[in-house]
Parts: C-alpha cells; structure tokens; sequence
C-alpha cells in the first residue's frame, strides 16, 4: 500500500511537471534510439560482409563511443536544470512533514517511471528507425540495401545499461544534493539573490590568446600535413578560447559598455546591458556548449558533404587513368611481365585499351633549402631548414617517350620541372651529389604524374635508370625501411563500364600472381572504379556519422535552449512585473526581452560561423588530404549547411520563446 | 486646489467564467490637496489595493473617475499610459520592487533613463536627493547588499527622482523594522513638508498617525476621515485607533 502511495505521488508530480519532465523523456528517448541505432549498425552481421566494412566498423564504433559519452554528460546536465527547478516542491514537501527519506523513495519512484518510459520508448524508437536509419547508410555508401528486418539484442542490452547508469547516477546525485540541504534552502534555492559577476581578466585574456592561437594555427599553417598534426592542437585551443570568453570575456565587454555612462544610460541599452550581465553569468557555459557543438556539427557536416560530393572529381585528379598498376622495385623482367599480363587481361576479356603510359620513376620527400635537398628521418623532432616538398625523378627514356623534347643527358645534368616551387634554380644538392639544371622545362607531357599539388613538387629528368637506381640509394641510406622505392607505373583507360573495368584490374592480378617465373612481384593494381568504392564507403560513413552526430548535438542545443528558456522565464517574470510598476511600457518590457534572448541565443551561433569560417582553410587543406580539391565545391556546402542549421537553430528559437513568453506573460 | 480627484469610483472583479461577481469598490469619492499627505486605511479586503491600483493606473476602474491634475486616468491612450505613470506618479512598494540586477543608484535612474534623460541631469537630481534620504554611502551597492530600510529608501529616491505630482505608498512600512519604519515615516513627513504630495495605503496605525489625513475605507466605501490639524502624532495616534475600534465593532450601533 506504502509503495503504490509513492509510486501514484511519482505520478502525479511528473504530471504536474510535465512542461519540464517532457522534454527531458523526450531527449532520454532520443538519446537511447540514437544509441541503439549506431549501437546495431555496428553490431550488423550483413554490414560486416560488406567489402570496405572494417573501416565502416571502426567509424560506427568511434560513433558509439561519441554518443555514450555524450548521453551521460548531456543527460546529467540536463538533470541538473529539473533538480534547480524543482527544489522549492521538494522543500515544500519537507516542511509539509515528509522526512528525507520519503523524498529520497519519491524521487526514486520517479527515477524509476521516468527511466522505464523513456528507454522502452527509445529502443522502440531505435528499432522502429533502425531499419530507416541504416537504408540511408547503405545509399551513402552505394551498397544495395539487403531485405529484412532485425532486432539487434547485443545494442538493446548496450544501451539498457548505459542508460540504467546513468539514471542510477543521475539519482544518487539528486539524493545527495536533497540530503546535504536544509528545508529552508531547498525553499528558496530558486531565488537567492544572486551576486554580481566579477570580472576576470585573466580568463579574459587567456580567451583571447587561445583563441587566437587557434585561429592563427588554422590560418596560417599551410603545410596540409602540419595542418593534420596542428589540427587537434587548434581545435582544443579554440574550445577552451570559446569557454573562456563566453564565461569572463563576454561579462567584461559587458563591464565596459557598463562604464561607458552616455552609451549605457539609454533607455535601449540600460536594462539590457544590466540585464545580460546576470544571463551571462548564468548561461555562459550553456551557450560555450552550444557554440562548440554548433561548430562541430558545421565542420563536420559540411567537411564530409563536400568530401561525399566531391567523389568523383577527386577520383578523377586522384587517378587519372582507369586502371593503374604500380610495381615496387622491379627488374627488367618483372616490368615485361606487368605489361604482358596488361595486355593479356584485355584480350582475355575482350577490353580494349587506350591511353597507356608506362614509366619508371621515384620520389621522395625532402626539405628544399636553396638548392640543397635535405633528406631526415621524420621521427625527429626537429625539422629542417628549408620548404617540405616533393621530388620526383624520371629517366629521360621515359620522358622523351611521352613525348618529351629530343636532349641529351650528361650523369650529372637533370632538366626540372617544378610546380609550386622555385623556377630559378641552376643546380640542386643531394647528399655528395651535385645536378645543375640544364634546362627548365615547361611542359612534361607527364600528365598522370602532375596529381600532387599541395606541395612544392621538383620533376627532375635523368640520364638513365643508373642515375635513379644511385639516387635511390642515397635516400635508402638515411630513410631505410621507409625509404621510397623506385617503381614502375603503367596506367591506362579501356573501352567498357565500371565492372569491366575492375574485372580486368582484378584480372591482371590474377595472371601476376599465377606468373611466378621472376618470383614474387610486388605489384598492386588500382582500379578508379575499386578505389571510389572503397573511398565512397569511407566518406559515406563519415557523411553518415556527420549527420547522424549533427542531429544529437542538435536536439542537445534544442533542449539546452528550451530549459534556459524556461529556467529564465520564472526568473524574468519577476524583474519585468517590477520594470512595469516603475513605468515601462509593455511594449518596451517586451522590445528589451527579445533584444536580449536573441542577443544569447544567436550568440553561440554566430560565434560558430565565426569558427567555421576561420577554420575553412584549414579544413580545405584537411580534406584535401583525402584529394578533395574542390574549394569552391567546399565553400557552397559549408554554405548550404550553415543555411539548413541557421534555419533549424531558428525554428527551436521559435518554439522554445514561445513557451518563455508564455511564463513571462 | 486638488490635485487629485476621485469621483463614484465603483469597481467589480467578474471571475473568470462568469457567474460569481465580487464588488471590490462600490462608491469611492474624495480629492487631495496639492501638498497634502494623506493615509487610507481600512481592514484587508476592504479594497485599498484595489484604489490605489486604479489611482496608479495599473487597473481600470468600472465606473466612475479619476482626475490627476484635471485629466481624466481613463481617458490616457495605452501606449501614452507608461509615460504618464512615469512623468506624473513615483510608486513606493511594500516589497520594495528594486531590481536585483542594478546597484541602487541605476536603480533609482531606471526611470529616467526610460525617460531618455542625459546622465548628467540625472547625477545632479540625484545629488539633490540622495543626502537628505542619507543614501549617498550605499549608491553603489546592490539591493542585496542592504538592509531593508536602506533599500525602502532607495525606493523612494526613485520615486521622487522624476519630480512626480504625487507620490503613491503601498503599505511603506509593512516590511521594515520598526527603527526603519520610524525613519522612513520621519521622511515621508520632511519631504511632504517640502511640498511633496503623498497618498500612502497602509492599515498600520503609526505609519498612519504621520499623516496630515486619514480616510477609512469599509466594504468598498469611504466609511470616515479625520484630519489632523494640530494633534501630536501620538494625539492622531489615538484618534485612528479610537475610530478603527468604533468600524470592527460595527460603529453603526452606536450612532
């Protein structure tokens, strides 16, 4: 009898808080079905068949990861937001007689309901979706959808205990916090008066250098490589330069229009100003949240719409020829073998073929300072002197059979061809060797080499296959194992569609490997067709994981900016009854309200453009680490996505000040 | 002259669905005199806050009117309504109403600003006022760094700030200490005596006893008033208590 008592007392007050507790089962129930989606996905026994799917299974797993972490700290914050507004009902209980212990089985009851609701519903939800879900996932990645409908147990029973916990600790935290106050505090917790924010310089200041240093990393960092390694470093330091300026920038700025007594004694700037000190002091690490969510779901939207879109561009700089068979440090017997299997497949498969090119050549990276190449093991520490940049040294056999002008070599002359890079050099320094330019070309007639342009690249033609094979040595010398090796590229179109393209790929393969008469050969062959596969299923699965992340991060920021709604509507009713007795109009109560919400909510917005838009380049050069090297391409998506979040961010502004406006009457 | 004029002033709360209709004023008539201080009292319920509502042009009156100055409360458009309040009424609540988010002294400008005065004028108005309500020490601070007292008087600067033509009080003294409520009802009568007008609610006896006049209000009417003339406060003090026994005992008996 007892227990049903507080079970229906649960009951009842969910109900009463209803315009509080819905949204929070609504976000537990979003949360869990999220969870058991990507939980399933990358639990799916017919995905794991797929071809390209541990890369798939290490992005879904990354996901998984991603979201659970998310719930818990998303869950608990919200959590927090219900214990701050239900204090006062819990201290009114307690003087109405309850003892603690009574609101401790109350508060558990209510745990209870509100934990079995939300996670049944979410795991229906998830399974209801699952199928939805990963239909989307296999379109983005172009695999044809299998039939069949499945429940996957292993994520319903993954996600009933990361929720179970996190309700349990949700719970024991809320007892703890209702244990350790008085009555009378729980009484008044709503409205102590609060104190004015003091105004921290020094976190000002470290903002200020943090996310400068971000924005100059993104900004000034070329080098795509560097780009990658410094990336995270940018992006840690923009976080804490967000946090920092939203929590004591934002309050000084404030201070200082403050003192600034003709701009603050407005009448449009006084209660707001006065105003936006206390809200910031309250909801700047609210909003720091919701502008770093905002931006990573921009980045990485727009980041892997651009990658997804740009597929085929990319493929096509990438390999330019159809099919590419590339062997590593072959004797002259082995290349005749690659070309006979070449010519074999197609005659086998009835393909013809065009466009061939074959050559030999070789590169390595180094350090270009002046003339001189710099060659250093890359797990130094200390970079050399000098721009980071390419060489790539062909023989002249090759260069002149591709069309090349008629020139003779001496062993120690090169003719160069340079993109990017210096075009005044008159010799160049390798090692103990000296090659002196005889010629600066303009033209190389080399057209499936020219794909590299993120660096300076030298295309150095020479004597013969001798002078490469000493050069390759020198390099071997200081790099070792990872030292490039010489490698023979024949590459060419054929007549046919996709499948026939890689049934001849995989067919060469198979006639070289059959081929043992010069032992085993290093030999890989590339077909565009295979390699866009593999890259769709990649970029699909990180386009998949965008979106998919973009609409967690998304209902956080809806929920978060409903609860500040509602939080501050109880709050501001009061203060705007009073500006109303002191002779403020309605209409002007109601001008500052709306200058200030807009002002918070479109805050972390704009500030996540801000980062986005700083971070373009970077993230351009990130992507182009993945040949994508279509800025423009990236530009209207970063765009479009920014459009389609503003739009989205708009309507839950909409909606949730609907429900402020309500309180504040 | 009277500044303010209350003519068969009658007010009825309808509630919500209909039906019940609760007569909250049903013939209320008296003036103030420029200059004059003047305390209503009555019993709770006996529609105070209901009168100095309508005065303060927070509510709307069923019938009858309201001249401030000659001109008629009802007849002010609603846009025009706050600037009225503001140009022509200071307000002192019981529950202070200062906002937690000013210091008193942005507190007490908060009209003005509103009014689109220069900072400049507002520091020298609040210069004139602020040393004889003895609030220059705590401009600065914010209204929960004050004591009750303290924060009522800061209340009153800013409701004399605007130079009002007269100022409402809404039971003053009701939430101060009897120290603090002797001082701040010493400040009602020294800025009265400087030609302030004052209409204060309150059914406190000896915030009442300050006034030059007291009206007393029963079942929605003007039931008494007495005035002061040349009566000590303690004098007055008596006369308010003597009439407040003969209206509870149901004074209709004995006339």
């Amino acid at each position: 009898m007892n227990r049903f008592f507080y079970g229906r007392l649960a009951f009842s007050n969910l109900k009463k808080n209803g315009r509080l507790y819905l949204p929070y089962i609504l976000a537990v129930i979003g949360t869990s079905a999220m969870y058991y989606i990507i939980g399933a996905i990358y639990r799916d026994e017919g995905i794991k068949k797929m071809p390209g799917s541990s890369d798939l299974g290490l992005i879904m797993g990354l996901g998984c990861g991603v979201i659970g972490i998310f719930a818990v700290i998303f869950l608990f914050y919200t959590n927090s937001f219900l214990m701050k507004q239900r204090k006062k009902e819990f201290g009114l209980f307690n003087i109405l007689g309850m003892e603690k212990h009574h609101i401790g089985k109350m508060m558990f009851w209510e745990t209870v309901l509100v934990a079995a609701l939300s996670i049944s519903l979410g795991i229906a939800g998830g399974v209801l979706l699952n199928k939805l879900v990963t239909m989307v996932l296999l379109r983005l990645v172009s695999f044809d959808v299998p039939f069949g409908f499945h429940v996957s147990q292993g994520s319903i029973v993954s996600t009933v205990i990361l929720f179970l916990c996190i309700f349990g600790v949700t719970l024991v935290y809320n007892l703890f916090q209702v244990q350790k106050a008085k009555p009378i505090e729980l009484l008044q917790s709503v409205s102590h008066g609060e104190k004015e924010p003091k105004t921290r310089w020094l976190l000002t200041v470290v903002g200020i250098l943090a996310l400068g240093g971000g924005y100059g990393i993104a900004l000034f960092v070329e080098n795509p490589v560097e780009a990658l390694l410094l990336f995270f470093v940018a992006v840690i330091l923009v976080i804490l330069g967000t946090y920092c300026l939203f929590t004591a920038g934002s309050i000084a700025i404030l201070k200082l229009m403050r003192k600034n007594k003709n701009y603050y004694y407005k009448t449009s700037h006084f209660t707001s100003v006065s105003g936006m000190i206390y809200r910031m002091k309250q909801n700047a690490v609210g909003l720091g949240n919701i502008c770093i969510l905002s931006t990573m779901v921009l980045v990485m939207v727009s980041g892997t719409i651009s990658l997804y879109m740009g597929v085929d561009s990319s493929m096509e700089s990438r390999y330019p020829k159809e099919i590419n068979v590339t062997g590593y440090d072959l004797e002259e017997e082995g290349k005749n073998i690659v070309n006979k299997a070449v010519v074999q497949a197609a005659a086998d498969l009835d393909i013809g073929i065009e466009n061939m090119s074959y050559y030999t050549y070789m590169s390595f990276t180094v350090f270009k300072d002046g003339e001189n190449f710099i060659v250093q093991k890359s797990d130094k520490i200390t970079v050399p002197q000098g721009e980071m940049s390419i060489v790539e040294w062909i023989t002249l056999e090759d260069y002149q059979r591709m069309g090349g002008k008629n020139i003779e070599l001496e062993e120690d002359e090169v003719l160069a061809y340079t993109l990017n890079g210096d075009k005044e050099d008159q010799a160049f320094h390798f090692k103990d060797r000296t090659f002196k330019v005889k010629e600066h070309l303009s033209e190389l007639h080399l057209s499936d080499m020219q794909t590299e342009v993120m660096y300076d690249v030298y295309f150095l033609v020479v004597k013969d296959e001798k002078v490469l094979q000493d050069i390759y040595e020198l390099q071997a010398s200081v790099y070792g194992e990872r030292a490039s090796q010489v490698v023979y590229q024949t590459a060419f179109d054929v007549t046919g569609n996709v499948e026939e393209e890689k049934a001849c790929g995989s067919h060469i393969l198979e006639l070289l490997n059959a081929d043992q008469s010069a032992g085993e050969l290093n030999v890989m062959v590339r077909t565009r067709a295979g390699q866009k596969e593999s890259f769709m299923i990649f970029c699909g699965g990180f386009l998949f994981l965008g979106i998919f992340l973009g609409f967690v991060f998304l209902m956080a920021t809806t929920l978060i900016i409903y609860y500040k709604q509602v939080s501050e509507g109880y709050e501001d009713k009061v203060r705007f009854e009073i500006m109303q007795k002191v002779g403020m109009s309605k209409k002007e109560v109601r001008a500052s309200i709306r200058s200030q919400i807009l002002k918070v909510f479109f805050l972390p917005l704009v500030m996540a453009c801000i980062h986005l838009l700083v971070a373009f380049p970077m993230i351009n050069r990130l992507i182009f680490l993945f040949g994508m090297a279509d800025m423009p391409l990236f530009a209207i998506c970063s765009a479009g996505t920014v459009g389609v979040f503003a739009v989205i961010y708009a309507i839950v502004y909409g909606i949730t000040a609907r429900s402020y406006y309500k309180i504040v009457g | 002259m009277a500044i303010l004029e209350v003519n068969n002033l009658k007010k009825v709360y309808t509630t919500r669905f209909g039906g019940n209709q609760v007569q909250a004023l049903s013939d209320v008539t008296f003036s103030v005199e420029k200059g004059e201080y003047v305390a209503i009292m009555g019993e709770s319920g006996s529609g105070k806050t209901t009168l100095l509502n309508i005065l303060a042009a927070l509510d709307k009156a069923t019938a009858g009117q309201v001249l401030l100055n000659g001109k008629n409360l009802s007849a002010i458009r609603e846009r025009e309504l706050s600037a009225f309040r503001r140009q022509n009424l200071g307000f002192v609540f019981q529950d202070f109403n200062l906002l937690d988010t000013f210091n008193l002294q942005d507190n007490i400008f908060l009209p003005l600003v509103l009014a689109g005065k220069g900072y400049h004028e507002m520091r020298t108005r609040l210069m004139s006022i602020a040393g004889k309500l003895g609030i220059n020490e705590i401009l600065g601070k914010y209204p929960y760094e004050v004591s009750g007292g303290q924060k009522q008087r800061a209340a009153v600067a800013r409701a004399l700030i605007t130079n009002p033509q007269i100022i409402l009080a809404d039971e003053p003294t009701g939430a101060l200490d009897s120290k603090a409520a002797e001082s701040l009802l010493a400040m009602f009568q020294s800025i009265n005596q400087e030609g302030q007008t004052i209409l204060m609610v309150t059914h406190s006896i000896k915030a009442a006893s300050c006034a030059r006049r007291v009206l007393f209000i029963k079942d929605g009417k003007v039931f008494h008033q007495i005035y002061k003339g040349s009566s000590s406060d303690e004098e007055m003090y008596q006369k308010i208590s003597d009439t407040l026994t003969v209206i509870t005992t149901g004074g209709g008996k004995h006339e």
